[in-house]
């Protein structure tokens, strides 16, 4: 079996494992792992429309932050976890299947730009809407002891995620987002729908977070606008796709945790300027990293080795 | 003499106060390689983006098969059986020679109806063609220009078209390069693919032409088989004693 | 409602637009040479008037004069943002450069944002500085005489620039960059150097415009954001390249949100984005924009 999948089996195995280990403060770990996981996501899903096909999609939180909310208001009218899950993500569907309209009119840096106005705008309705998500207070839902069910269900959406890049990659869908990337105009020259293959990127690309937020929402018990729609966490996600490498199947996960495990030190270890040093990152990484850490010499040399060939910026 | 595969009738561009053609008239026999010729700002690369799509024409009509095409999207004129190539050479750059000639056979006129072996095997079939197929793997924009123009015409013959716009493919080819290209282009032609070339190097378009359009200033002066046209009074004084 | 006040929502919606188009002038300048979208415009904004109230807190100048005095500084801080941050970036495909541009403007904002929040600690959040004016009555609309030096001030401040892009060396270089940068370079124009002097200028009028901003109402570490999305709504709602387009952009955000504000508070806000979606539905590349 190529090396790249048996260390792939190893890492699966291993992080099934950790619940199930003797190590102290296993839940310390294992609440670290989650977080990360969601990060994964994030970046991950981000990256089918922001790294595939080129589009900076700063407004991509947004399926997140909409997912946790609807979550949150269908699981306190008693819906139970599956169905709340399953309505919620559909909301958001629709929801990215309706701003693809105007949205994709724009290019390049309209069209980021808008997105990320997008999160503004999404942030006040939240707070204007009170009654639905109780505004600036948050919103509440029943708690529980669900960190181990946690645990593995964001697993499970990192893996489907990861799968369901890897599979668009090599689709039909993959290759028209690449030259949607390359040369739109060209593109729709050469037969490509590019209207609607930009609506079901982005679509495909709002599902992931949809869930996770609803996972997120159901583990931690409470969610307010800034811890959604934060301009941290907004920017996060991008940051974390380009420093792992953008468009680059494993990327946006190394990135991801790199990024993450930079965060959990920040922030425990100094009490002041986390916005600056993250702020600092974020620069560091946009000035010196286009390519990303899987670009980078030695890292693809690795990749090279394993199986898993990356082609240059 | 059949019906022409595509006629176009009164088509006038305004681009902001600058009018680009104006009531163009001609017919594009089905099997033939038209030529169309004139100096510089003649309208000729806005005729071809007007039959591609690229633009909704101020006034006129572009028939195709049967069908009106003016203002259409591009990718639905692709599907019916137009292609083509650019005057600055526009593969997809990140994409390999092999992904820029998928990509025509996923999306292009016989989308659907291949199957993933039959695909695959067209690549390789029209890369062989333009003598292309060693750099298969080789990403676009490490091509030179030469292979970059051989890539933009597999990617325009991938799509299956009935019609093949070509922009200035000989432009900046040597002597030995002209001929060779020359040999390509009579090669598409005679699998039944109708021709529409703009050119400039004059042996070109006259040598392969059937039928040559001669435009100026966005107005069509001059039509007919490339003999008559070379010695036309207009044409030959728009060129300003240009020896054909 | 009244005709009064209608009338003096007109007037202070122009008074607000005037104030955005300054500071959105300056960004509109940016993104049109260096094509970059600085989304830490609003954060220069934002240091500019903490600035001017630092100085006035300590040495008790007229405003308006620390306002100018700042303005070399800023031109400075706006040149070497470029030179540092932007120019290396000249060289990428559209698209990383686009996102590594947002990474370093947007991850530069965050650290002004948190730093200026650092420094604030311990002191009132908000900061603004108390110039007392008569207020002009005039058949019930109240028109405070301070709005109007400032409404005054920046007319001036966009004559200056207007008759600096039109009629020096230098401003037509810009227009040149802006319109074709390939043809402004084979024509002998600098056009690394017109970056860093756009840069600078445009920083200029962001600060100033946080100078009159802490004047007028108040400056705080938080606003640098909101206040630049909002001014690429005006930009972009106007039309890249397009001097009346972000004036015109700029009045019906301005009257946008004294109108909406008026009479929905809490939406106030959200005018800007609102009509910049529905601007960029009925025309894509803006009200002018070509």
């Amino acid at each position: 079996m190529k090396r790249a999948h048996a260390l792939l089996l190893l890492l699966v195995v291993l992080l099934l494992a950790i619940p199930a280990a003797p190590i102290e403060s296993r839940t310390y770990v294992l609440q670290v792992l989650t977080f990360m996981f969601v990060s994964v996501v994030l970046a991950q899903s981000y990256d089918i429309v922001g790294g595939q096909m080129g589009y900076v999609n700063l407004g991509h939180i947004t399926f997140f932050a909409v997912g946790a909310y609807a979550f949150g208001i269908l699981f306190n009218l008693n819906m139970g976890l599956l169905a709340s899950l399953a309505l919620g993500t559909a909301v958001v569907v629709v929801f990215a299947a309706l701003i693809s309209y105007p949205f994709f009119r724009l290019r390049g840096a309209y069209f980021s730009l808008a997105a990320f106005g997008l999160v503004k705008l999404m942030e006040q309705l939240t707070i204007n809407l009170g009654w639905l998500t109780g505004g600036s207070n948050g919103l509440k839902v029943t708690p529980g002891n669900r960190v181990l069910a946690m645990y593995y269900a964001s697993l499970g959406v990192v893996a489907a995620v990861v799968v369901a890049s890897w599979l668009i990659e090599r689709s039909r869908l993959g290759l028209a987002l690449k030259t949607i990337r390359e040369d739109e105009e060209v593109a729709e020259d050469f037969g490509v729908p590019t209207f609607r293959v930009k609506a079901q990127a982005l679509i495909l690309s709002a599902v992931f977070p949809a869930i996770i937020g609803g996972l997120y929402t159901w583990y931690i018990n409470f969610i307010d606008p800034n811890q959604v729609y934060g301009l941290s966490v907004a920017l996060t996600p991008v940051a974390m796709a380009m420093l792992g490498g953008s468009g680059v199947l494993v990327g946006p996960v190394l990135g991801a945790v790199f990024l993450y495990l930079m965060q959990e030190l920040i922030y425990t270890q100094t009490a002041h300027l986390h916005g600056a040093m993250m702020g600092l990152v974020i620069v560091l990484v946009g000035l010196f990293m286009p390519g990303g850490l899987v670009r980078l010499g030695p890292v693809a040399r690795v990749l090279r080795r394993l199986g898993l060939t990356v082609e240059e910026a | 003499m059949s019906a022409p595969l595509m006629q176009v009738r009164d088509l006038t561009m305004d681009f902001a106060g600058l009018r680009a053609l104006s009531s163009v008239d001609f017919d594009v026999a089905e099997g033939r390689i038209t030529g169309i010729i004139g100096p510089n700002g003649a309208g000729k690369t806005t005729l071809f983006n007007l039959i591609a799509g690229r633009f909704r024409p101020t006034r006129g009509h572009i028939r195709f098969a049967d069908c009106e095409i003016a203002g259409l999207r591009p990718n639905a004129i692709c599907r019916m059986g137009i292609s083509r190539t650019y005057q600055t050479v526009r593969p997809f750059p990140g994409l390999s020679v092999l992904d820029n000639v998928r990509v025509a056979l996923l999306y292009g006129r016989r989308a659907g109806a291949l199957s993933h072996a039959e695909i695959e095997h067209e690549v390789l079939e029209t890369l062989d063609f333009v003598h292309l197929r060693p750099l298969a793997d080789r990403l676009a924009e490490r091509l030179i220009p030469l292979e970059r123009k051989r890539l933009e015409l597999a990617r325009a013959l991938a799509t299956g078209p009935r019609l093949i716009l070509l922009d200035e493919l000989i432009a900046g080819l040597t002597p030995t390069e002209t001929l060779e290209m020359m040999e390509t282009i009579r090669a598409i032609n005679e699998r039944g693919i109708t021709v529409l070339l703009i050119e400039h190097v004059m042996k070109a378009v006259m040598g392969l032409s059937h039928h040559v359009v001669v435009l100026h200033h966005g107005e069509k002066i001059a039509e007919g088989d490339p003999a008559a046209v070379a010695q036309h009074p207009d044409v030959i004084q728009a060129y300003l004693g240009a020896r054909l | 409602m009244s005709v009064t006040i209608a009338v003096q929502l007109v007037v202070n919606g122009i008074l607000l637009g005037g104030v955005y188009a300054l500071a959105a002038f300056g960004l509109s300048l940016i993104f049109g040479v260096s094509g970059v979208l600085n989304l830490a415009h609003g954060e220069f904004l934002m240091g500019g008037g903490l600035l001017v109230w630092l100085a006035w807190d300590l040495t008790g100048l007229n405003p308006f004069l620390l306002t100018a005095m700042i303005a070399p500084l800023a031109f400075g801080a706006g040149y070497l943002f470029e030179k540092g941050l932007i120019r290396p970036l000249a060289q990428r495909k559209e698209h990383v450069r686009l996102a590594s541009a947002v990474l370093v403007t947007l991850g530069a904002a965050l650290m002004m944002e948190d730093i200026a929040d650092f420094l604030s600690l311990n002191t009132q959040y908000e900061k603004s500085v108390d110039l007392f004016l008569p207020t002009i009555v005039l058949d019930k609309v109240y028109l405070p005489s301070l709005k109007l030096v400032i409404l005054g001030l920046v007319l001036a401040l966009i004559a200056g620039l207007f008759l600096f892009l039109k009629r020096t060396y230098l401003g037509l270089a810009v227009q040149a960059v802006t319109q074709n940068r390939r043809g402004a370079l084979l024509n002998g124009v600098n056009t690394v150097r017109i970056n860093a002097i756009a840069f600078g200028i445009g920083t200029v009028l962001a600060a100033v415009a946080g100078g009159f901003e802490v004047v007028d109402t108040y400056v705080a570490p938080n606003i640098g954001l909101p206040l630049t999305l909002k001014y690429l709504c005006i930009i972009v709602m106007g039309g890249l390249g397009s001097f009346a387009g972000v004036a015109l952009g700029g009045i019906i955000i301005g009257l946008g949100e004294a109108i909406v504000g008026f009479f929905q508070p809490a939406w106030g806000q959200t005018v800007a984005f609102l009509l910049l979606v529905a601007i960029l539905l009925i025309r894509p590349k803006g009200l002018f924009g070509r």
